[in-house]
This record gives structure tokens, sequence and C-alpha cells, in this order.
């Protein structure tokens, strides 16, 4: 190699590194001449809402105010996906990189409180009125005496119809009971058009579907002593309905085994399915998703099992805050930021989540919107994992083992029995193993 | 004085190598290693307490149907995405293999599906085999060709052909592309002096191009089968495994294991029982490269 050469490698070498030092050496916050050391959050967010613009539009705006009030901290905002949240989040607790605020339903944050991944925000929901400030199913969000999360939008799976294709088969109402369900899809269930649709594949909506009917056939997944309590008459007839619709009835299209999130809302809206089991935060998005039909689109609480009352999964969305997080105190300052009632109100209308604040639920302003007095309605039955008994390690973790039952019942055609008992077995051995790890 | 400049210039070199090797080290063998060591353990993802259980994984693993499953199901997607992946671009290459003007505008479309990324194809797929609003089902409703709108990725008799067809549309221009630079290199002239000897397009193909083209065929059909093995991607975002983990491979599986159940450990051991099949594959394509070099030395 020539000299001119040598030197020139020599040089983009020394420059490379000097490079390399000077990204290496960069910290956020660091000190500048006379300037207040900057502080920046990172906080953590799986899309709660449905229409993306106006959620964004909503955290943007709210930030911004929130930065303007607190000169000294910023928000460094991400918006994860929902394919890949948990994995994200559990691979930065495993390093101890985490965000320092994160955002998602009381199984996540409670399930991390019991490994001791998360702080507890007790002091910040009293300063927010208290357990008694908040809606029953916000209780879901403390353990042992502890808030490990702050409530910040109470959501639920609902029933989601077609008033005009139950008129047109002589129905004027959403079916109440099970019983009317079944009768309601089998009449229904003609011209193309299926009875019912809901998540019959192996994906988590199934999960939160099949939990919603064993909460409603009255049944418990861990007992009052801590133990697990899935093989029970009372989960048996929900996989049974389950059974019955898509097998025997065939009411339900062979196609839900690959739904994923808005399939149902699709469905629904190009009267392919009379009845579904969505989201009702959808209300907020139908009427631009299918503006002809939206005066056809219903929604009500989910139908009552043989307990005599509904269930639903638990979609509630409140703020949590990482043990590893860098700035807890900041972090704690915004979600009492954005905790405010007015922006909670906002928040409801555009998130299509209830207000988890018992003062600010029953505004008319909300009320009005069917799909809220849906989501309202079934927010004392909702549920969320390892339901029957407080949160216990291992629970976060089962998940996937109901979406298989489901599928076991669809798609594997196991009997109802079959799917319950081996479900029963994955989830006790699951539970073992994670108590173990304590 | 030689054998001093030669120790200080190999002194030198390793300093320049050192923060390659410093990278490799930690990016690839370390988090091999570490891979393998968690395969002996029962470690639950975000739980920090776990102990080591020998072989335990490895002996669940024998008796895990479903992880037989998910090796049959891979091996039949290899031999299906290797099959038609080479067949198409083969084929597609011997018939661009010609020097007229147009014949670039046609390599160039059939090369577009390779520049897509792999979640466009998947879910632009998923779009068209809908049953409500997907354009197959449409036109095939219109002409008469069925009664009633089916999404194969719904059905277990259709699933296969309903990942097979995507995931080959994306992957045949690669081979493609390399078919056609190996026709390329044939010398012509061997191909002129048979044709004024009067040999026909068969003979040519059969006597020249085919023993020419088969040292690239063989590697081209290694590395499919070692990309496709641990192909993750398109099967993930078309089906999940599904319908009833008819669609499940090995790497989804070991996916699922992680990320799903929780389940670092045996999620590691399949990883390490998936290394060593392939490792069969690589090291069958480093004896043909060697075997190749020498050839050509």
């Amino acid at each position: 190699m020539s000299r001119s050469k040598r030197a020139l490698l020599a040089i983009i070498l020394i420059f490379t590194m000097l490079v390399s030092l000077t990204g290496c050496s960069k910290t956020a916050g660091g000190v500048d001449g006379g300037k207040k050391e900057e502080v920046t959050i990172n906080f953590s967010y799986p899309p709660y809402g449905y229409d993306y613009e106006k959620e964004m539009a909503f955290w943007e705006k709210h930030i911004s105010e929130f930065e303007k009030a607190n000169p000294g901290i910023k928000v460094e905002f991400t918006v994860e996906s929902w394919d890949n949240v948990y994995t994200k989040w559990d691979q930065a607790l495993e390093t101890g990189e985490t965000p320092d605020l994160g955002y998602d339903c009381p199984i996540t944050a409670v399930d991390y409180a019991l490994q001791d991944k998360v702080l507890p925000v007790t002091d910040l929901v009293e300063k927010l009125g208290g357990a008694k400030a908040f809606n029953e199913g916000m209780q879901a969000f403390s353990a042992n005496g502890e808030w490990y999360g702050v409530p910040h939008g109470d959501a639920s799976m609902v029933l989601i119809y077609r008033k005009d294709i139950l008129k047109a088969a002589g129905y004027d109402n959403p079916p109440a009971t099970w019983d009317e369900l079944v009768e309601i899809a089998q009449a229904t269930n003609k011209d193309g058009v299926s009875g019912f649709g809901f998540f019959t594949g192996d994906g988590y909506q199934s999960s939160q579907v099949l939990t919603g009917l064993m909460m409603a056939a009255g049944g418990n997944m861990i007992d009052k002593d801590g133990n697990v309590a899935l093989d029970s008459p009372e989960n048996l007839k929900a996989l049974e309905l389950v059974d019955k619709l898509y097998n025997q009835m065939k009411v339900v299209p062979e196609s839900t085994v690959t739904w994923e999130h808005s399939d149902p809302a699709n469905a629904i809206g190009l009267g392919k399915v009379a009845m579904s089991v969505t989201w009702g935060g959808y209300g907020t998005l139908l009427k631009d998703m299918f503006p002809e039909e939206y005066e056809n689109i219903g929604f009500a609480k989910l139908p009552n099992g043989p307990s005599g009352h509904s269930g639903s999964w638990s979609g509630t969305g409140g703020f949590f805050i990482f043990k590893d997080a860098k700035h807890p105190e900041e972090a704690k300052k915004f979600v009492e930021f954005m905790s405010k009632p007015e922006l909670s109100k906002e928040w409801a209308m555009i998130s299509g989540n209830v207000s988890p604040f018992v003062d600010i639920t029953n505004d008319p302003e909300l009320t009005k919107h069917e799909w809220y007095r849906a989501m309202q309605e079934q927010s004392p039955t909702q549920i969320t994992l390892g339901w029957g008994h407080d949160i216990i390690p291992g629970d976060y973790m089962c998940d996937t083992y109901f979406a298989q039952a489901m599928a076991d019942v669809t798609v594997n055609k196991k009997t109802p029995q079959e799917a319950l008992t081996k479900l029963h077995q994955m989830v006790e051995k699951t539970i073992q193993e994670a108590n173990a790890k304590k | 004085m030689k054998i001093h400049c030669k120790k200080k210039s190999n002194a030198v070199a390793f300093l320049f190598m050192l923060p390659a090797v410093i990278a490799v080290l930690f990016i690839l063998v370390y988090p091999i290693i570490y891979g393998v060591c968690m395969g002996f353990t029962n470690r639950l993802f975000s739980y920090e307490a776990f102990s080591f259980i020998g072989i335990g994984n490895f002996v669940d693993i024998s008796k895990d149907p479903l992880f037989f499953k998910a090796f049959k199901n891979t091996l039949k997607m290899v031999s299906c995405l290797v099959f038609f992946n080479t067949l198409i671009g083969f084929v597609l290459a011997l018939l661009l293999n010609s020097s007229e003007r147009y014949i670039g505008f046609f390599r160039t479309m059939f090369f577009m599906p390779w520049i897509l990324p792999s979640a466009v194809v998947a879910f632009s797929f998923r779009w068209l085999y809908n049953d409500y609003y997907g354009l197959i089902n449409h036109m095939l409703l219109r002409l008469g060709t069925i009664e009633a709108a089916v999404n194969p990725l719904a059905v277990e008799n259709l699933v296969w052909p309903g990942v097979v067809i995507p995931s080959v549309w994306f992957s045949y221009p690669f081979v493609m592309l390399v078919m056609s630079a190996a026709l390329k290199s044939i010398d012509r002239n061997v191909i002129d002096a048979a044709r004024i000897d009067g040999a026909s397009a068969w003979q040519i193909f059969r006597e020249i191009t085919m023993p020419s083209l088969r040292p690239t065929l063989v590697m081209l059909v290694i590395l499919q089968i070692i990309w496709e093995f641990s192909s993750f991607d398109m099967i993930y975002l078309l089906t999940r495994g599904g319908p009833a983990d008819s669609t499940l491979t090995l790497s989804l599986y070991i996916f699922k294991r992680a990320f799903e159940y929780k389940q670092i450990g045996y999620a590691c051991a399949l990883a390490t029982v998936m290394f060593a099949v392939l490792s069969v594959f690589i090291f069958i394509y480093f004896r043909l490269s060697q075997r190749g070099d020498k050839d050509e030395g």
C-alpha cells in the first residue's frame, strides 16, 4: 500500500474512533453552562384507542402542555405495537433498561409488581381521591394493600350487533342471556350472514373472549385458597357454549380462526355477521368506517350466563412505573397531570374507553353514546387473569393456554372437557413454576 | 531484521482485526454459548431465579408432540419452497436469458417481489385471501368457480398452498437472479460450436447448460434450505402457526415458547436442537464451497 493511502486510512480510522467516542459519551440531561439539568421521562405506550390520529393528537397536545408546565421535564413518548410490547418490556426488565412509565391493564402491572419490577403508586392514587374515586373494576390495579397502577381508561369487550339483521329475524333487542344468544344466532344465520362471530383461533383475543364466558358461567381461575380452579362445571359450560355455536350449530364463520383486532368490527359493518364480541371503543371508529351502516350497529352488555351475570375481559388501561425507572418522581408528576378530570373526559371520547373516575363516568356527554353505555354497564363484571383471587405470580403467563383451549374446541375438535382438563393442567404447572421462583 | 519486521507487521494487522474479532465474539459467539447454556435451565422470562436442570429440557423435547409436528411442518415448508423457488427461478432465468432490449423490463418486473418488505407481502396476501373483502374470493365468486367465500388461511386443507404461494412469490426472484448470472457465465463459444455441430436446443441444455449450472444450483438449494429452515416472518404474519398448529414451524414454535409461554430455558433447548440440525447443512455448504474453490484452482 502506498504511503499516501496508508495516511488516508489512518486518518479515516482516527476520525471514526473520535466520532464513536463522542457518540458514546453523550448522555441525556447533561449539564450545559448555567442551564438547569433536563430530565427525560421514557413513556412506553401500546395504543389503547382506535382512531390513531386522534389518539396521537391527544397525547402530543397534553405532553406538550405538561412540558410547558414543568420546565426541565421532557417526555419521550414511544408508541408500541401490541404484537411485541410484552416481549419488549420483558426484555427491558431482563437488562434493567426499562422505560420510566408503562401503560397497560391490571394483570400486567400487578404481575410485574409481584416480581418486584414495578413501584407502588398508592400515594398517587390517594392524591387522586383513593379507591372510592375509581369505578369498582379499577381495584384490580391493587394487590396486598398497595396500588401498582393508576387507572386511566376503563374498557371491556361488549356485544356488538346489527340491529337491522336482528329485526329482520324478528328480534327488536339484543340477547340478554346465553339462551337468547343461541336462539338469535340460529335465527340470523342465513343468506350469507353468520349468526355470531368471535375470536376462535389461538391468538390472545380468543383468551379474552373465553375468560369472559367463564366469568359469565360463574367459574373462577383461582379459588379463594389460591389453587387453580379451572376444571369446574361452571367453566365447562363456557367451553360447551363455544362448542355448540362453532361445531354443532355452525353459526360462527370458519375464518374467525384468523381474526385479529378489527376483524369483528369489519364483519359487523359489512353485515357478514349478526353479532360479535369486541371492544366497545370501536364505537368511536365505526361511524367513519361504515357511515351508511352506523345507525344499524348496536352495542350492548354481553349476555348473562348461567351465573345470572355477564362477564368480560378487562381492557382497562393505566399507568405504572417500572422499578428501574430513572425518574420515578417526574413520572408520577406526569401521571398526575394526565389524570386531571377534564383530560379524563376528553380521553374517554377519543380513546373509546369509559372514564375510570366515579365522578366523571356518568357525564351525559359521555353516556349519550351507546357504545359508552354498553361498556359502562359491562364494567362491574370485567375480569383479568387470576380472577377469583388476587393476582398471583404466573397468572400473567397463562394467556396462551386459554387461547389454546379455545382453539382446541373450535379447530382441534377436542371435547370441551378434554380442552378444559388440559387448560387446568397447563395453568397449574405454570403457576407452580412461577411461584417456585418467587 | 526481516523477522522483526514481520512480527511487527503481524501485530499491527492483529490490532486492526481486533475490533472485528471482539464484535464477532460478543455479537455471535457469546449469545450462542449463552443460549445453549440456557437450554440446560428452567429459566422463565422476566423471572430472575432459575436452576440448572441438566438435559431435562432435551428429554421433554423428545416427548413433545408439538416439537415433532413443528419439525415435520418445517421440512414440508422447506421442501415446497425450495422446489418451487428453484423451479420458477430457473425457468424464468432461462426465459430471460436473452440480450433483447425489452428483456430488461421483464427482468425488472419479475424481480420486484424481492424488494418488497416481507411484512407488506404477508399483509397484502392476508387481505387478498379475506373471505369478506378479499379480491381473490370476490373474483372466484363472480366467475362462479366457488359457491361461498373461503379464507384459505383458516382451512387446514388450503392453508399450505395459502402460505407457499406468497412465500414463493417473495423468494423466487433471488434464485432467478443467481441463475441468470450463472447462465451468463457459460462460454457462448461452446454453445455456438455445439450449434454448428448440429446440436438441438435440448441437447445443448442437457449437455452444456445443465452441467455448467449444476454447482450453482446445488449451492442455491443448500442456501435455500438453510434460509427457509429458519424462516419466521412469513409464517408468523400469515397464520401464526394456525389453524390448529397445522403451519407451526420450528422457528415459530421456539418464538412461542420463549415469548408467549415465557419458557426461555425450553426455547433455548429447542433452538439448540435447531442449530444442530442446521449445522449439518452449513457443513455440507462449506464442504461444497471448498470443493468448488479447489476445482477452480
